[in-house]
């Protein structure tokens, strides 16, 4: 009896490792789709247009530098939320847990849920897809991914500020990796893009600041909810805020209202707003995987494996767009230079320091291995 | 609080089944809750299991016990741990449902 249980327990842990292990990595992937096909929609149609500082549509005039840094990094993020949150909640429809989700945001996790998305939701994200097109304007977008992956290494340390969380060794360790790794990306893009680059860094580590207080937040309020539905709650408060009320108070600031009505209608009339709902589409499992993966390999191995997304990011980004050639305009985005893949690697290698203590993972000896 | 049955939601449900010490697998929360909770799609064996794989990860619950059951399957047993408890206690312990 009892070697049966040992034998079909060790059957499970490797059947959930090897699971565990696919559906981390496979979010991880999700996340460099949605980023590639987030960069491809803002190649299309008025979004090229738009970008390029052209007169767009029938003969409006271009439009301002405001405009194009703030306005449509709102637009794109809150139209890529907006169809994930629908996303989410058709996935929730189809498990039948609507009525759950209406009663969940009713109570007090569901609060905290929609907190941590306000700030991780409009804030990051759009810092993130400004990172994306400054870094786009400057030649090379795959870039700012790895720095905002720094967001891994951002949350372990306000983790350790505000929650008193422990910080072992192979955690500083890791954070130093990812923090050289993220100076190796970023520094080589400055020295090679010019200023435009540095822009994009600087946003894009806003974003992983934004997206690690969220994580470090939202992990005390979001393990009380079903994964589905915590993450339909995002989304949906996430696309919802950044579509309504930030996008409309980025106007008024920007002293753009009319223009900000025509840009909206334009994008969401556009066949570009198709390339949308399929970013929105993965950046769905880019976080259901993520969840579903740690429950069966553990979180911390979930996450070293999830943190692949920063060589998965600018690896779909010049699949979809170089490679491709989707958008029209492969010359644009070539492949990283080797330095910067490098980067990544290395940036992945210290995720994987933040989330696993090697030496339990390795056994004692090479245990500095990274 | 609000209408005459309004049940919590599922996941509370079964966590919540925890808060007493019981120790249980994912078919006794099954059929502790398929009651209540029998036209809901997700509770099933496979995804209530999986409702407590991710709760462990989380912290909530620990593995207390394993067995195997009639069709030599293994069954892995749950308990509550003191995070798990204070967790349940601060966020959701004012909501119940109606007995």
């Amino acid at each position: 009896m009892d070697q049966q249980i040992a034998q079909l327990r060790e059957e499970r842990r490797r059947k959930y490792f090897v699971r565990g292990v696919a559906f981390a990595i496979a979010s991880g992937m999700c996340y460099g789709l949605y980023t590639g096909f987030l960069t491809l929609a803002e190649t299309q149609d008025v979004w090229g247009e738009w970008f390029a500082g052209e007169a767009w549509g029938n003969g409006n005039p271009a439009l301002s530098a405001f405009s194009i840094t703030f306005l449509l990094a709102a637009l794109a993020a809150g139209i890529n939320d907006f169809f994930s949150g629908i996303w989410s909640l058709l996935a929730c429809a189809k498990n039948r847990q609507l009525g759950d989700f209406w009663k969940t945001i009713k109570t007090k996790p569901g609060w905290i849920m929609m907190l941590c998305a306000a700030i991780g939701g409009p804030l990051a994200t759009i810092c993130y897809v400004i990172a994306l097109n400054s870094a786009t304007a400057a030649g090379n977008p795959g870039v700012i991914v790895p720095i905002a992956a720094l967001n891994c290494a951002i949350g372990a340390i306000l983790g350790r500020v505000f929650f008193k969380q422990e910080l072992n060794a192979h955690k500083i360790v890791g954070i130093l990796i990812c923090l050289f790794a993220g100076a190796l990306i970023g520094g080589t893009s400055f020295a090679a893009m010019g200023p435009e680059a540095l822009i994009a860094c600087l946003f894009a580590f806003i974003a992983a600041f934004g997206w690690g207080f969220e994580g470090c937040v939202a992990g005390f309020g979001t393990i009380l909810i079903d994964y589905r539905i915590g993450i339909a709650i995002r989304q949906v408060t996430s696309g919802i805020l950044t579509l309504f009320i930030v996008f409309p108070l980025l106007a008024i600031i920007g002293g753009e209202m009319s223009t900000a009505i025509d840009l909206a209608s334009a994008a969401f009339t556009s066949p570009a707003l198709l390339i949308l709902v399929i970013s929105g589409f993965f950046a769905m499992p880019a976080f259901s995987f993520w969840y579903k993966g740690n429950s069966m390999c553990g979180a911390a191995l979930g996450m070293a494996c999830n943190g692949m997304y920063a060589f998965w990011g600018p690896f779909f980004i010049w699949v979809i767009m170089g490679l491709l050639n989707l958008g029209g305009v492969a010359e644009a985005y070539p492949p990283l230079a080797p330095i910067q893949w490098i980067g990544a690697l290395i940036m992945v290698a210290g995720i994987f320091c933040i989330a696993v203590n090697p030496t339990s993972l390795f056994g004692k000896r090479n245990g500095k291995e990274a | 609080m609000a209408n005459e049955k309004e049940l919590i939601p599922l996941y509370y449900a079964i966590i919540k089944h925890f808060m007493d010490g019981t120790e249980a697998c994912a078919d006794d929360v099954v059929s502790a809750l398929s009651p209540d909770y029998g036209d809901y799609k997700l509770l099933t064996h496979k995804d209530v299991e999986e409702a407590l794989a991710t709760a462990k990860e989380n912290g909530l619950l620990d593995e207390s016990n394993y067995g195997i059951d009639a069709n030599d399957q293994l069954q892995v047993y749950y308990k509550v741990t003191d995070f798990g408890l204070d967790m349940m206690n601060r966020y959701i312990g004012k909501y119940n449902n109606p007995k």
